[in-house]
């Protein structure tokens, strides 16, 4: 799959990425190493344990790499997480409605994944 | 262009692989996933980073903690700090500058922007610390060295294509010229240095000032060579008290930082210091190889010495007159298991700068202790042996002390181990050596003067200096050999004046025959080389003495007793006579053969010896006779020696010149057993003559004071002639003679009389009379004192001259004298001695210590 029609599939934004980093190859090369990033495992784990700042680093983290892949749809939902967790004060936060909102990244995530997976 | 480094801190691995394939572009990556991780890569490779690119949110140490834990080191703090924040993130921003950082990027990450901003922040850093950096020295208004430094490296790193050559230079002992000439003059020798060097440079060079008189010039390579020699041409005609010399590094490895191709200069320059010849060398290898293996020396040293590693070998040396063997010196060997043989030279002088010196000589020292005592059991000569002793062991440790146990442990004779120490220890710590020196021959240990030559020792100090040999190294007596004629010749005179003190010389290095035989000549006593032996292991040398006899070897130490054959001299051109003379009498004489005139002036020259005859062929045309009979009449030694004269047939003329003078003659066509006993003869006469004339003597002389006794003054009296008178004659008397044998013993007395006949010596002439009259009564006949004025002035002279001369070996006693004027020799008779003597033993009732007069008439 050709890297544009990539960015299309999962809410990327493709003009964006090819702006700041004018070559596909290379492009292609960080995006193929997306998958070994580990914040994401991590901030599933944190959540279950309540460990909220944690949570929010590792969203915050996920945050970062997607925007610098310009993968924008995931980026927003970590966006509206670590927006959510960033007090971590314990007595604030809802679980359910960081699982909630971690769903969201969830379905994002795997989205990319498996795209990769396809991509050539 | 020499690539700059960047440090990037980032925990995300993918952030950082990001990152870092963004900058890699520009910049060398270095990666740290955590701010203590990258503070402590930095704090031992600060000078690498240019600069820091980290994000905030990091665990362990984050990039806040990270920004104030940087600034926090002086080293550390001004490398420039980038963080990467937040898009539309005030609060981070202003937090990171806050912190410290010097700028902000924002994520994402935009490849180009990251990169202008780092390059601008990098260059922006660099021009400002140019500007703090202090540009020039102020005395010579050089660069200094960090200015330097950047200089340097913008240079090469603009300049890839043209070849640059760093030079060092150094004053040779300025140190010593700042103490002798003071230190206002010492900056003014560098200022006028750095003036000259300016003036000489082509553009584009620059010239730094390092340390006190240390120069540093980064040169275009195509201008050094051309420069090195305007260079030294300039400077050596500049200045006459100095020496300046040049390390060359061109540089080939550009990977280097400036500081490593500095050193690099300036290693050669420090390897060329001290060497006489060399004024400019380039760097090579071999010099770093050099320095590798004094690194590896000094590691393994000490353990060399627990593993016996240091072998002693012993070096024979020679006395060369009698040509036997007088002893030896000890010299090392290291045994390196991995390096193999090493010289002394390669790891003395590195001893000697770290102190471990005084361990190896000690080491030495009990192994020659040791070697001694073994060969003292298996009866062998006990041959003395010399052990050089660095100037450090005298100054820093207690040699003496541990010198007495080791004479204590093995029972050697001090007498048995020489030391030998140079001559510029003594130069450099003149008192401290001169008393450890004396202090070590109290104890029975003769000393050695090493390398005399390489300093510089005044004669002052010479006299003072208490040894008992000097070692001369022959490439000195090379180099001083600058004409044949021994009574210019520096070595010569050294030798000569050392003997006057009763210092033996010994010659070192001696390789060839032609030197042996200049040694000779010029009277060295000792002598050591590959000429006679290389120095030997402890076994061959071993066996080398078992080789000797025992009995010569003890005459070694009484020595200078010259046992060579007394000469007799050919003067001829016939081999043939020569060798049946040489046949003859080689067991008994020494037969040299002398053919014209300019062998027989050399020969002279250097005569030395017993003369036993001489047998001439007068009728040789090579041979002016009458020349050669002068030179013999006039020569002290050989005046008296029988004269042969030879002639080549039985009807041969006999040349008229040597009629007169010869003893005998003889034919050389006679029958050689006829010729033989002629000779002989001939010498045995002469030698009876000698002899006859040694008792002659002996009966005339007393034997305390050398002076006439009453037989001898029998005959003098007798052989006067009327032409001699008036005279005048003198007895004279020591006072109180009785009263000092008695109370001081005759040994004191006998010395008075030894004063008494010292001093009226002075105020002879040959033709004067003296003699020892009686125990303590001198008679005086002087010839030159012609009336009584005169004869009371000498009479009283003496007698002051006596006082004093005794005062010095502190005797206190006067004489008396009394004298007359004689005008005949029938007048001297014994009754005017008796009046003279009456007259003397009066005028001492009266008052001892002066002369008197008495008036004969």
């Amino acid at each position: 799959m050709h890297l544009e029609q990539f960015y299309h599939n999962i809410g990327g934004d493709y003009k964006d990425m090819i702006c700041r980093i004018n070559n596909e190859s290379l492009i292609l090369k960080f995006v193929k190493k997306f998958p070994n990033d580990t914040s994401f495992a991590l901030i599933e784990k944190s959540l279950v344990n309540k460990d909220y700042k944690s949570s929010f680093m590792n969203v915050h983290t996920l945050k970062g790499v997607s925007l610098n892949l310009s993968f924008k749809s995931l980026s927003d939902s970590c966006v509206k997480l670590t927006e959510y967790l960033r007090n971590s004060d314990e007595k604030v936060i809802d679980q359910d409605v960081a699982f909630a909102m971690f769903e969201d990244i969830k379905t994002k995530y795997h989205k990319i994944i498996k795209e990769i997976s396809n991509l050539d | 262009m020499k690539r700059k480094s960047v440090l990037i801190i980032e925990d995300n691995e993918l952030n950082l692989e990001m990152l870092s394939l963004i900058i890699d572009k520009d910049f060398n990556v270095v990666k740290a996933h955590n701010g203590l991780e990258a503070l402590n890569y930095l704090r031992t490779s600060f000078n690498d980073i240019s600069l820091i690119l980290t994000d905030i949110y990091m665990p362990i140490m984050n990039g806040y903690e990270f920004l104030d834990n940087l600034k926090k080191d002086p080293q550390l703090s001004l490398i420039p700090v980038i963080v990467m924040t937040q898009a539309n993130s005030d609060e981070e921003e202003l937090l990171a500058l806050k912190h410290g950082a010097n700028d902000f990027l924002p994520k994402p990450y935009k490849p180009q922007i990251i990169l202008h901003r780092i390059s601008n922040m990098i260059n922006l850093r660099e021009t400002s610390s140019l500007i703090n950096i202090i540009k020039r020295d102020n005395l010579t208004g050089l660069y200094t060295k960090e200015y330097f430094y950047s200089k340097v490296e913008d240079i090469l790193n603009q300049d890839l294509d043209t070849e640059y050559s760093i030079i060092c230079t150094n004053i040779e002992k300025f140190k010593v010229f700042n103490e002798v000439f003071s230190a206002k003059k010492g900056d003014e020798l560098l200022k006028e240095l750095s003036e000259a060097i300016l003036k000489l440079i082509p553009q584009d060079t620059l010239v730094a000032r390092f340390s006190a008189d240390r120069f540093i010039i980064f040169i275009k390579s195509e201008h050094e060579k051309i420069y090195r020699k305007k260079f030294l041409a300039t400077s050596n005609d500049m200045f006459d008290n100095i020496v300046v010399k040049l390390g060359v590094y061109k540089i080939t490895q550009r990977n280097l930082s400036v500081n490593q191709m500095v050193d690099r200069a300036v290693l050669a320059c420090n390897s060329i210091s001290g060497i006489f010849d060399t004024f400019i060398v380039d760097y090579d290898e071999k010099l770093k190889d050099k320095l590798l293996k004094e690194n590896y020396l000094y590691e393994t040293m000490e353990d060399a010495l627990t593993d016996k590693e240091y072998k002693v070998f012993y070096q024979p040396k020679y006395d060369i007159k009698r040509n036997v063997l007088v002893g030896s010196e000890a010299l090392i060997r290291w045994h390196n298991k991995e390096l193999g043989i090493i010289p002394p030279n390669e790891f003395i002088p590195l001893f000697e700068a770290n102190g471990f010196i005084v361990e190896l000589d000690r080491y030495v020292l009990e192994e020659v202790f040791s070697f001694l005592h073994d060969l003292d059991e298996k009866n062998l000569p006990l041959l003395p042996i010399s052990v050089n002793i660095s100037r450090i062991d005298i100054l820093k440790s207690d040699l003496l002390n541990y010198l007495k146990s080791l004479v204590q442990i093995y029972k050697i004779h001090p007498k048995f181990v020489h030391l030998e120490i140079t001559e510029s220890a003594y130069i450099e710590n003149p008192k401290i050596i001169l008393n450890a020196v004396d202090e070590l021959k109290k104890q029975g240990f003769i000393i050695e003067m090493d390398d005399f030559g390489n300093g510089y020792s005044s004669l002052s100090m010479f006299s003072q200096m208490n040894i008992d040999y000097l070692k001369l190294d022959m490439n000195f007596i090379r180099n001083e050999l600058i004409t044949d004629d021994n009574s210019t010749n520096l070595v010569s005179f050294i030798i000569d004046f050392a003997h006057k003190k009763g210092i033996k010389v010994v010659a070192e290095g001696i390789e060839t025959y032609k030197q042996f035989k200049t040694l000779e000549e010029f009277n060295c006593d000792y002598a050591q080389g590959y000429f006679f032996y290389k120095p030997l292991n402890e076994e061959d040398y071993l066996n080398l003495l078992k080789t000797i006899d025992k009995n010569a070897s003890n005459l070694s130490n009484n020595d200078l007793q010259r046992e060579v054959k007394p000469y007799l001299i050919y003067i001829d051109n016939d081999n043939k006579y020569y060798n049946f003379l040489n046949d003859s009498f080689n067991n008994v004489y020494q037969v040299k053969m002398l053919s014209n005139m300019q062998e027989i002036d050399e020969f002279f020259k250097h005569f030395d010896n017993q003369c036993a005859c001489f047998a001439i062929n007068s009728s040789l045309d090579s041979i002016n006779t009458s020349e050669l009979i002068s030179k013999i009449k006039t020569n002290k030694k050989m005046f008296k020696v029988p004269l042969l004269a030879l002639i080549d047939g039985p009807f041969s003329p006999i040349n008229s010149m040597i009629l007169d003078d010869a003893d005998d003659f003889l034919c050389k066509q006679h029958l050689y057993k006829d010729a033989e006993r002629k000779i002989k003869k001939l010498i045995k006469n002469y030698q009876k003559t000698i002899q006859f004339e040694e008792y002659a003597y002996e009966a005339d002389h007393d034997y305390v004071t050398g002076l006439l006794n009453r037989r001898g003054l029998h005959r003098r009296v007798n052989k006067l002639k009327p032409i001699n008178f008036p005279l005048a004659i003198y007895l004279f008397d020591i006072d109180n003679l009785k009263f000092i044998n008695d109370n001081f013993g005759h040994e004191k007395g006998d010395l008075a009389i030894c004063c008494f006949s010292k001093s009226a010596n002075k105020y002879i002439n040959d033709n004067d009379i003296i003699c020892r009259y009686g125990g303590d009564e001198f008679l005086l006949v002087s010839l030159s004192t012609k009336n009584s004025n005169d004869a009371l002035a000498l009479g009283n002279s003496i007698g002051e001259d006596f006082k004093k001369e005794a005062s010095k070996v502190n005797i206190d006693v006067s004489c008396s004298s009394g004298c007359t004027i004689c005008y005949s020799k029938n007048e001297m008779t014994k009754q005017l001695l008796d009046e003279v003597d009456k007259c003397l033993y009066k005028a001492k009732k009266n008052q001892k210590g002066y002369c008197t007069f008495l008036d004969a008439k």
